[in-house]
């Protein structure tokens, strides 16, 4: 995200006129416009092996992300352990490009858990409740700010190396209708430094750092068309965690300002997922789309040095828009009983979808790279059934593969010899997967 | 030029850390009982206090509470202001069979009210409660599975969840001295909250149906934060720029949470009363302080005459703490009135903590005192309160209070910047938990 100065005062501009035109140059902040890994490949072993669907096709506590209106249809209590990893082969070519873009490899963990409340009389079989988690190996929230002449995949790279925590709840209202919510969390940062020597003459810092719950809220219906089909829509508000830190120095004999480190450490957009899928047989469809408000995503750091209330014109480098664009993703999944047996059942799943990038072409000095993106999905799960302990053993695959992209430089903005120009291109693939054990209990 | 401390000191952005459960209880009943309840918990508390607990469990169980805590923490007389806390706790209790065998799933949540955690590192050299200033301020998750694979015997284990946070960061551009709001800086942060995972592991014993014993087993856990830094830009005062290039390193651990071994029995001496005592030995001498450790480097030239560059300033010696390993004996009682459609309970606990901080008689100023607790609670039971709902419905209060006794702090060096100083404190903390049994 660039940033541009503030209006500046006449007299300065012209002394500092050479420093300002390498600020614009290269003074401006980007990041990655993080969000969750379940916004990038979806949530749980059948939904992602399905192309990332689930609106209308969801089963078990994966329907706490994808609709939680489909919690409603547990009927008994499962508890999932799973394990699942992601490797990202991203190319960036150019004057000043890597080639080869390093992106840290990303291991963790799912558990999930269908709780359906036994009531009785007219509640039976009514309300669910649904916990989907997952726990990356080593990080639970990445927050990256890189100077926007870095080259950087902006909605990859560090996407898929983040905490999510859903809990939900589903109730089925009768005559096909189900109704759900609810609420993903994520964790952002906020505090304070003030600094001095102690005593001794030591450096010495008072620090105030909170960690801060940002929640987004997921909400979810469906309605039975028949035996066979059903419909469904689910919307998930923005989520987003922020880290913001002030720095305050005071007593140093000159004045130095506050320095705001400040960004967005994720951020999903507001999305739509509407959805029709067959349901029954042995063969089961999902088609739909997600509509994704890529638009209002902030996209960048606050500036560094914010102006004080009393001098609101300073020149200080200020925030503009990264100018991403709405998306709209379509999906397919199929899934189909391979193979029955009065002790066991073998699926095979398939699915698509291809992303379209919510970035625009970097023109300018920025290199915020991202490519559209096609996604095959592959699975496949053995479900055991009685007189042997029910439960499923699941595995699923995901390949992204980036659609080349060029990015030509508009030379009248870029100096000859900035990193990118006078034309970048990118492409690449992902790979993800995962296995997990789900038990009934 | 001290500002590149100030730089410097957000590297020191300290984790999400150990939780407050320990201190006033998870739950109402077991914070009435003076959480002696090693032996005698299976709701959502058991995920804190012993995860063999839910095996005991019989029903699908959800809980949630709220706790309240007051404090009003002295030194020399005056109020420290130390934060209340507040907070929701519950938990969900799945239980089930597995290859035929008991087991069951536990999930509990502590969250506090305005944040989930807050941490705050000072000098070494401030006084400052050093048990209950931040250390109330954390969020707990515990995921938890347990079995029962003998009628007698309970087995039980999970993790807490904790974050900390780690990060590089650079600030470039052009510092205007004389004018520090045009200053046209940039900044570039590469920061993780990183997962820190604490187990937990329990075991319960039942030899007969009036006594119960269980052991449980918390980890360690320290969140080691290690942070570098690096600057490059200009500084320009009076029209001269001068280059200037400043890095630091920064290591500091904050949020200890020491290992704990707690051994627990509870006994029904009568139908309707049950008696619990606790032990826990807890490892406070592997302490750490969460002082920062830091160093740094200053380049700067060209500015003779127009900016008196300070030398750099000494690294931090951060001094061992010295805690030491204390046991905390806890008791607690509960009695039944039984009705033949409400359970009326009466509860009251009583604990003590020994100071685990040593006498303060350097230049560190670790602020601690002795703490008694007592407790008192009340519980109700209802079973099939409504036709749909064949379970229970639960409802638990509790207050408690924690007295620490005036403790006097006297320095070796009369001539110390602080000086010595008395330290007591009074907290007051009430709340209730609602259950429903399914």
């Amino acid at each position: 995200m660039p940033l541009r100065p503030g209006i500046p005062y006449p007299r300065r501009a012209l002394r500092r006129s050479r420093a300002l035109l390498a600020a614009v140059a290269a003074l401006s902040v980007a990041r990655a416009a993080s969000a969750s890994p379940q916004d990038v490949f979806g949530y749980g072993p059948r939904a992602t092996a399905l192309g990332a669907t689930g609106a209308a096709s969801a089963e078990g506590a994966e329907a706490a992300w994808a609709n939680p209106a489909l919690l409603s249809l547990a009927r008994s209590r499962e508890l999932t352990l799973g394990f699942q990893a992601t490797r990202l082969a991203l190319r960036a070519d150019g004057p000043g490009m890597p080639g080869p873009m390093h992106a840290e490899p990303s291991e963790g963990t799912l558990v999930a858990a269908q709780l359906p409340l036994p009531l009785k009389r007219w509640l039976r079989d009514r309300i669910a409740l649904g916990l989907a988690f997952y726990a990356p190996t080593d990080v639970l929230v990445r927050g990256r700010v890189l100077y926007p002449e870095t080259p950087q995949f902006a909605t990859l790279a560090d996407r898929v190396q983040t905490f999510s925590l859903q809990a939900g709840l589903g109730v089925d209202l009768g005559r096909g209708l189900r109704v759900g919510g609810a609420i993903s969390a994520l964790a952002g940062i906020a505090g304070t430094v003030h600094v001095a020597t102690d005593t001794s003459g030591a450096v010495g810092t008072k620090v105030d750092d909170q960690l801060i719950a940002t929640f987004g809220r997921i909400v979810g219906a469906s309605y039975d068309l028949g035996d066979a089909y059903r419909v469904g829509v689910t919307y998930r508000s923005k989520l987003e965690a922020r880290f913001a830190v002030l720095i305050t120095v005071r007593d140093l004999g000159f004045d130095v300002p506050e320095f705001n480190i400040a960004g967005l450490a994720q951020y999903d957009p507001w999305q739509v997922q509407g959805e029709i899928a067959r349901v029954k047989g042995k063969t089961r469809v999902a088609v739909g789309a997600t509509f994704k408000r890529w638009s209002s995503y902030p996209g960048a750091p606050e500036p560094t040095v914010v102006c004080p209330p009393e001098k609101p014109d300073c020149l200080a480098l200020r925030v503009t828009s990264p100018g991403f664009h709405d998306t709209v993703v379509p999906r397919v999944g199929v899934e189909r009983e391979v193979l029955a047996d009065p002790r066991f059942k073998l699926l095979g799943r398939a699915g698509y979808f291809y992303e379209p990038s919510p970035a625009p072409e970097q023109k300018g000095v920025s290199n915020q790279l991202d490519n559209d993106r096609h996604a095959l999905t592959l699975g496949w799960a053995v479900a055991t059934l009685a007189p042997w302990p029910e439960g499923r053993f699941e595995a699923y695959f995901q390949l992204h593969k980036l659609v080349p992209r060029a990015h030509e430089k508009d030379m009248s903005e870029v100096a000859p010899g900035a990193v990118g120009a006078p034309r970048v291109e990118t492409s690449g693939h992902v790979l993800f997967g995962g296995v997990a054990v789900t038990a009934r209990f | 030029m001290r500002a590149r401390a100030a730089v410097a000191a957000v590297l020191l952005v300290a984790p999400a850390s150990a939780n407050p459960l320990g201190t006033y209880g998870f739950g109402s009943r077991e914070a009435a009982m003076g959480a002696a309840v090693t032996a005698d918990t299976s709701g959502a508390s058991a995920t804190f206090y012993n995860p063999a607990g839910l095996a005991r469990a019989e029903r699908l169980t959800l809980e949630l509470g709220h706790l309240q805590v007051n404090q009003r923490l002295l030194i020399d007389g005056r109020d420290t202001k130390t934060d209340p806390v507040k907070g929701l706790s519950g938990g969900v209790v799945a239980p089930g069979e597995l290859f035929r065998v008991p087991f069951a799933f536990g999930l509990g949540v502590h969250l506090p009210d305005d944040r989930l955690s807050r941490i705050r590192t000072m000098r070494q050299d401030i006084p400052r409660w050093e048990l209950y200033d931040n250390r109330a301020q954390l969020l707990f998750i515990g995921a938890m599975l347990a079995v029962r694979p003998a009628r007698w015997l309970a087995i039980g284990g999970g993790v807490a969840f904790l974050s900390s946070t780690r990060g590089d960061f650079a600030i470039s551009g052009r510092a205007q001295l004389d004018s520090p709001y045009d200053s046209q800086l940039r900044h570039q942060v590469d920061a993780d909250l990183t997962t820190v995972r604490v187990p937990y592991l329990g075991v319960r014993v039942d030899p007969s149906d009036r006594w119960s014993l269980g052991l449980s087993y918390r980890g360690e856990s320290k969140l080691d934060l290690r942070l570098d830094a690096d600057i490059k830009g200009e500084a320009e005062k009076l029209g001269i720029v001068a280059p200037v290039r400043y890095t630091l390193g920064s290591r500091s651990f904050d949020a200890f949470q020491p290992r704990q071994l707690t051994l627990g029995v509870s006994t029904l001496p009568h139908p309707r009363v049950r008696a619990n005592m606790d032990l826990t030995y807890v490892q406070w001498s592997s302490y750490e302080s969460a002082t920062s450790r830091s160093t740094s480097h200053l380049e700067i030239s060209g500015v003779d005459g127009v900016l008196a560059v300070p030398p750099d300033t000494k690294p931090t010696v951060v001094k061992d703490p010295e805690f030491r390993d204390r046991v905390v004996p806890r008791v607690g009682v509960e009695g039944w009135v039984i009705d033949a459609r409400v359970k009326v309970a009466a509860r009251a606990g009583y604990v003590f903590e020994r100071s685990p901080v040593p006498p303060q008689t350097g230049t560190t100023n670790f602020v601690d005192a002795d703490r008694h607790t007592v407790s008192l609670g009340a519980g109700v039971r209802v079973p099939r309160p409504a036709d749909v709902l064949e379970g229970e419905l639960r409802l638990d209060v509790h207050a408690a209070w924690s007295f620490l006794p005036e403790r006097r702090t006297v320095k070796d060096n009369p001539a110390d910047f602080v000086g010595g100083y008395r330290a007591s404190g009074r907290q007051t903390s009430y709340g209730a938990t609602l259950g429903v049994l399914f």
